[in-house]
């Protein structure tokens, strides 16, 4: 065996790269090429699923998703269709006429960094593409290259480039790691938002067939199932009926929720992961004994059994139709307005691209709560309201009977949820809810809530486990304030309004902060209520003990 | 000059400079922000880096308490071992800082064998302790992992459909009362 010299040694093992996890990066970016290895990219969507979408999904667009094709992202053949080039140029040209915003937010950006050192991803990886300033400049390099006069005379000197394989894979790679989060948005002071910038880059990737199952396969669950889940309505029902049981046991009280009535008053819709998977169902028990103990009208539908929007991830002709099916159900159905549930970018969706896509809602009725009497006046065009404002108007009224110690074996934080909190202003109301429904309620630091909320880390269909230590890495701003909020003030629980995160952040918390659980804020306010006729609770929703029956 | 003395005389040069490479294992816009950003929530990595290696020092060579490193580390590595390094760059600062502490010896002509072999054994505490830390950060990944995949998120994309699987595992059951 040869002997290696120490130094040799040194330098290879320090700088060599690793099967595991590759090298940092310290060329300039624009010269840096994207390598793809196992853990830093989410898996392609499966052929069918492509076949499925190009088939029933949208028979009357082809080419919306490009040719169904096996590929992999670690070679450099990715089975891309003869002339993608011009493919992605036409469609970037198409969306420049359609979108006013995405022609002014590529043309209006005077570099002042201000936006640069806000993103989780660059906090979390220190890599300059993940600065947001520069993963709009992946894009509008190339619009510079073909769509101004400055680019096409003087190319690179005017930061213009050519639409290569290698700006295809840097698309792939970085509109992969943004999670939409329009963090960065709120500091830039022209207003650009960066996220729908990512949303053009994954569109325009989508037509050459460039995509990922984690979020095709869901979309694809949700078109013909109406749900992410891919539950049909029986399976849907049972689900239900089975959180209905876990209740009985808890409180005492049978909770008796109808399905697909026509007739009600409200049209109750969340995101599927509420009806199906931990921690969302303990949530889905407080929706579930909120509306027994006021006696609300209202139906679940088996259909529109999906809050969640993929089509916000995928392109707008997705997110349109994932939208559509809801009012399509409350339309059937005949009911008077919808009641939403805690969801993160369904509320994007209908805040602010409905009103152009399916909206106005004209056959609903304004929202008015029929045990307050409030009228909903900000659902006035969307004709849907969240449940956090719904409760926190109960309460506001002094409807609801709480018995806020049920919950002091929870110390509670709560995390703004960023599409709630920066695409509809949801901060106040699940505030309110919280600090009536629980004695130990404390606020992480003020940089890291409200407006200027950290993602979890893994939303827009990031969700997924083969990218694992990309997810903590951008996870790490909200994680680094969870630890201090815990250190400070020995919080345990993490409460928040989205399904999305109540996956995401439960997975980061095992990572960074083992000791603290992740809740809905409905799950604390199903603890609380006290129900007419119920039974002395011992266990909170997910059985564990309330404070001093813990023997 | 004893090297213990100077490692309590130019704690602060010696810090800075330890902080200082250990922050240019970053990519140079990446590195340039975390050594500039003080706000500990703005700045996770920049601050994690810094308060963690000055609170080593301290422990190591002011208070001579070794025992207190891992939890002064522990945050730093668990950032680290997520992020794209070798794992041999993830966790060497041990050798950055004898690097360090090699110049300052040569700036201030100190030549203190037995001050080094001292200096030495401590330096490779850290080695070891951050080795520790970074293979348990990288079961606690895996860990992470796998109970994620057990919670059924996985089941909106690997798992077919899940009122088909509940049908096939409702005779099953059956079955296999009938058999008892």
């Amino acid at each position: 065996m040869a002997i290696i010299k120490a130094d040799k040694l040194g330098v290879s093992v320090a700088k060599g790269p690793s099967l595991m996890t590759g090298a940092v990066p310290k060329n300039d970016w624009w010269d840096v090429p994207a390598t793809f290895k196992p853990g830093n990219y989410a898996y392609p969507a499966k052929k069918e699923i492509i076949e499925y979408h190009t088939q029933k999904t949208f028979p009357s667009h082809p080419g919306l998703f490009g040719q169904p094709r096996d590929w992999d992202p670690e070679t450099d053949d990715w089975n891309l269709p003869d002339g993608w080039e011009k493919i992605i140029l036409n469609g970037l040209k198409e969306r420049l006429d359609k979108f006013r915003s995405l022609k002014i937010f590529m043309d209006c950006c005077v570099r002042c960094g201000a936006c640069a050192d806000k993103c989780h991803f660059f906090l979390g990886t220190g890599d300059p593409k993940n600065m947001p300033v520069l993963r709009a400049e992946l894009l509008r390099s190339v619009y510079r290259n073909d769509f101004t006069l400055g680019g096409k005379i003087l190319g690179k000197m005017a930061g213009g480039r050519p639409m290569t394989f290698g700006v295809l894979k840097e698309w792939f790679m970085y509109y992969y790691q943004c999670t939409e989060c329009r963090r960065c948005s709120v500091f830039c002071p022209y207003g650009i938002d960066t996220a729908e910038i990512t949303m053009i880059g994954r569109e325009l990737l989508h037509l050459v067939g460039v995509n990922i199952n984690w979020i095709m396969e869901p979309a694809a669950n949700s078109n013909r199932t109406g749900n992410h889940m891919g539950l049909q309505p029986h399976t849907f029902k049972d689900n239900i009926e089975y959180l209905c049981d876990d209740i009985e046991e808890i409180t005492g009280i049978r909770c008796n929720p109808t399905f697909n009535r026509k007739g009600a008053e409200v049209l109750f819709i969340t995101p599927s992961a509420d009806v199906f998977a931990e921690p969302g169902i303990y949530t889905a028990m407080g929706y579930l004994l909120l509306f027994e103990h006021i006696g609300l009208d209202y139906t679940w539908s088996t259909y529109a059994s999906e809050g969640g929007n993929f089509g916000l991830f995928t392109n707008n002709e997705m997110m349109k139709k994932l939208n559509g099916k809801m009012y399509a159900e409350a339309k059937r159905l005949g009911v008077k307005w919808i009641l939403g549930g805690e969801c993160g970018h369904m509320w994007r969706v209908l805040h602010q691209y409905m009103d152009t896509m399916n909206g106005p809602a004209d056959f609903l009725q304004v929202p008015t709560s029929p045990i307050t009497g409030t009228r909903f006046d900000n659902a006035a065009s969307t004709k849907m309201v969240h449940i956090s404002e719904f409760t926190a108007d109960l309460i506001k009224h002094g409807k609801l009977k709480l018995d806020p110690k049920r919950n002091d074996h929870r110390i509670a934080t709560y995390h703004d949820s960023c599409n709630p909190a920066r695409a509809m202003g949801l901060l106040e109301e699940p505030r309110y809810v919280l600090k009536n429904v629980c004695n130990n309620f404390h606020e992480m630091p003020e940089n890291t809530i409200r407006e200027s909320t950290f993602c979890c880390g893994s939303g827009t269909g990031l969700n997924t486990d083969e990218i694992m230590e990309l997810r903590m890495r951008a996870g790490l701003p909200r994680a680094n304030a969870v630890k201090y909020v815990r250190e400070k003030h020995e919080v345990n629980m993490l409460s928040c309004v989205c399904a999305i995160d109540r996956a995401t952040l439960t997975s980061l918390n095992n990572y960074w902060n083992p000791d603290v659980e992740v809740c809905g804020v409905s799950e604390l306010v199903g603890n609380a209520l006290v129900m007419e006729g119920e039974k002395e609770r011992e266990t909170g929703l997910r059985f564990e003990p309330l404070a001093g029956m813990e023997g | 000059m004893l090297l213990a003395e100077l490692l309590i005389d130019r704690k602060g040069e010696i810090l800075d400079s330890w902080v200082d490479q250990v922050l240019t294992t970053y990519p140079e816009d990446g590195s340039r922000f975390f050594k500039k950003e003080k706000d500990q929530f703005a700045n996770p990595v920049g601050y994690a880096v810094k308060s963690s290696l000055w609170a080593v020092y301290a422990l190591l060579f002011e208070k001579n308490e070794p025992e207190g490193i891992v939890a002064c580390l522990d945050q730093m590595v668990r950032i680290r071992a997520v992020q794209t390094f070798n794992p041999s760059e993830a966790v060497s600062m041990a050798y950055i800082l004898k690097r360090v502490v090699k110049d300052f010896c040569r700036k201030d002509n100190v030549a203190d064998l037995e001050g080094w072999h001292a200096f030495e054994e401590k330096a490779d505490i850290l080695a070891y302790t951050m080795f520790d830390l970074y293979v348990a950060s990288r079961e606690r990944l895996y860990q992470t992992r796998i109970a994620e995949i057990k919670s059924g998120n996985h089941i909106t994309t690997d798992s077919g459909c899940p009122s088909k699987l509940m049908d096939e595992m409702a005779p099953k059951a059956e079955l296999k009362t009938i058999n008892v």
